[in-house]
């Protein structure tokens, strides 16, 4: 089991949102007055007031405007490469009960881990198709998927893959130590929603209802030594303006707490809710790109990611306004690479294959990168 | 444009016709980038380690680069100390590249600044190695001396930050680095525009590297071409002595009263 110490418990951002003023976040956010949006497209650097002014429904007038200045940032910034990546699931095992999930204990279906075996199938396919960069995910069953299984699973894509990263439940800094020495060097935790009362109300049983446990988890992983750290939120549980007004105070936070730390931020939407999820507030498309936008005006220098839960069109039309970090022709069930009849987490919007995508994202004028790092450089080998 | 035909950028016992040093990355395709580095006139070309596959480098982006056209400078980009930027030199090394290596350690991934002391410590190994060693650096005055007597074949101050655009905003530090240098100075990082670009070299500077303005302009190779008049343009003007600027007008002279004297100087 996951052991929780102090000192786990202690070092968080717990304090720094606690000291956040909600309300006026909120009336900002809400705030009828107009807003020159213009004048934020010139500004090099956004304060937090002109964050909520993009955030804020006024700014979508201006659309246009905030995706061309969006656009240049990310040329400047990232230049005309996206990265490429794709999640592997390694088990739908779960012990928590969150509405809004597919793997939810509720679920009455046959679960699945993958055995070492049939990882490696997984792994094959794959690297046969040009990825070099996995995401492997797993639901949270601590007693089924433990640290041992995690850290075979790390050891045996490192073998396969240029970068592995992760996307588990979260866990101490000593377990985080132990998969960054087994090679892993990314973390992606999503908080879902910092609105602690519907958090609770979405996160009905299972280690997951700890929302504390969960918000220091990133810097549980820095701490650690991942080099990378996937923060996020689950558009459709709340208010996302200011769902994302706090998640760009918690990536600030992490980039001067851990400055070495690499950060990149995702907004999956809950398109089509499960039918025992009743309070899905729908998130638009409009929306999405909004925040987008205003993501990239605030945190230039961020990884913006896009997975296949969103379709095409959106998809490719992002390309270079914003987003930096893409995956393609994902399965969100465990074995899916090679066709095992497993449940899949949601359904992907987007079923083009690897090189569909990339012909896309060329045709758009960019190029993309399979390979942008080596965990052999940080002294790690494969076992 | 004519150019003095004896003007060679000598680096490590090597000469270069070219005074300009091109990066690879951020280019929208392989096909993009070989056309700007040829419009450049380049000789000098780095390119990213950690993009390359070191198992198979000939499948990578080395394949797009000519390396009977350029002398290729595997750089160590996205190291983020000393020990992992010795790593990846040794791996390249390993792999069957050249010994030569662009050396940039930068732990901060939001500004990529370079890490002076790391970059201090992997430059004495690597040189201990047999590397040549081109660093990348802040403008530093007291590290680009420390780097040169370690052996490095170049200093390689930055203008601004990667990627930045801003020019050459740390000028006046600049200006002692090549002042005092010992080794060619390569103004690396930050150049915008041509006219930054013409201005390092007006200042003295060996040369200059440019990646980011080339790479995200609208026409990469129209930009290469103008890059590289820049660059020729800024040398010309240093060769030829450039005046000083005056800061007031100077009409007469602090003398003139001398003459109106009756008394004699003697």
């Amino acid at each position: 089991m996951v052991k929780q110490d102090k000192r786990d418990r202690k070092m968080s951002f717990t304090k720094t949102l606690a000291e956040l003023d909600l309300e006026q976040i909120n009336a900002k956010l809400c705030s009828t007055a107009d807003k020159n949006i213009s004048l934020l497209c010139k500004k090099n650097q956004l304060s937090y007031t002109d964050l909520l002014a993009l955030l804020n429904p006024k700014a979508i007038e201006l659309l246009a405007q905030l995706a061309r200045r969006s656009e240049q940032l990310t040329r400047q910034h990232f230049g005309r490469a996206i990265h490429m990546y794709a999640p592997v699931y390694l088990s739908n095992e779960c012990t928590n009960n969150c509405v809004y999930c597919g793997f939810n204990l509720e679920q009455a279906f046959q679960r699945k881990t993958l055995s070492v075996k049939e990882m490696e199938t997984e792994f094959e396919v794959l690297k046969n198709q040009g990825f070099d960069h996995v995401l492997l995910l797993t639901g949270e069953a601590p007693l089924k998927v433990d640290l041992t299984y995690l850290e075979s699973a790390v050891s045996l894509a490192s073998k396969f893959f240029a970068q592995v990263s992760l996307e588990i439940y979260p866990l101490g800094t000593e377990e985080y130590k132990r998969l960054v020495n087994a090679g892993a060097s990314g973390l992606t935790i999503y908080q879902e929603t910092y609105d602690r009362a519907i958090y609770k109300a979405v996160h009905l049983e299972g280690q997951k209802a700890d929302y504390e446990w969960r918000l220091a988890a990133p810097e549980r992983a820095l701490e650690a030594g991942f080099r990378k750290v996937g923060l996020g939120i689950l558009l459709g549980l709340a208010d996302w303006r200011l769902d994302a007004a706090i998640l760009a105070t918690h990536a600030q936070y992490l980039m001067k707490k851990y400055w070495q730390a690499e950060l990149s931020l995702s907004f999956p939407r809950i398109s089509k809710a499960p039918e025992n999820f009743a309070s899905h507030v729908p998130v638009s498309e409009q929306d999405l790109v909004q925040m987008v936008f205003a993501m990239r005006l605030f945190l230039p220098e961020i990884n913006l990611v896009l997975s296949t839960r969103e379709g095409a069109i959106l998809r490719d039309n992002l390309i270079g306004y914003g987003i930096t970090q893409i995956s393609a022709g994902s399965k969100t069930n465990p074995g899916g690479y090679q066709e095992l009849d497993t449940l899949e987490q949601f359904a992907v919007e987007d079923a083009r294959d690897l090189t569909e995508v990339i012909s896309a994202v060329n045709n758009k004028g960019y190029d993309i990168v399979l390979k942008d790092w080596d965990r052999t450089f940080q002294g790690v080998t494969c076992r | 444009m004519t150019q003095r035909t004896n003007d060679h950028l000598i680096i490590a016992g090597k000469t270069f016709s070219s005074r300009l040093l091109m990066g690879t990355g951020k280019f929208a395709s392989k096909q993009t980038m070989r056309e700007a580095l040829v419009a450049s006139g380049t000789e000098i070309v780095t390119a990213a380690l950690r993009r390359v596959n070191l198992d198979q480098p000939e499948d990578n982006l080395f394949n797009f680069i000519d390396a009977k056209r350029y002398l290729i400078l595997p750089n160590t980009s996205g190291a983020r100390t000393a020990e992992e930027a010795v790593r990846l030199a040794r791996l390249a090394r390993a792999a069957g590249m050249p010994n030569w290596i662009k050396l940039e350690v930068t732990p901060d991934p939001r500004y990529l600044l370079p890490d002076g002391t790391e970059t201090l410590k992997a430059a004495e190994i690597l040189i201990k190695e047999g590397f040549v060693v081109l660093p990348y650096i802040n403008a530093d005055p007291i590290l680009a001396k420390k780097l040169a007597d370690l052996g490095t074949a170049t200093v390689m101050p930055l203008g601004s930050p990667i990627g930045s655009n801003q020019g050459l905003q740390t000028i006046e530090a600049l200006k002692i680095i090549i002042e005092q240098a010992t080794v060619p100075v390569v103004i690396d990082a930050g150049i915008g525009k041509p006219s930054d670009a013409a201005l390092a070299m007006e200042l003295g500077a060996d040369a200059v590297l440019i990646n980011t303005a080339v790479a995200t302009a609208g026409d990469p190779v129209l930009m290469a071409i103008a890059f590289s008049d820049a660059v020729r343009a800024g040398r010309a003007a240093y060769l030829s002595g450039l005046p000083e600027r005056q800061t007031t007008a100077d009409a007469s002279s602090p003398l003139e009263w001398l003459s109106k004297t009756s008394v004699t100087v003697k």
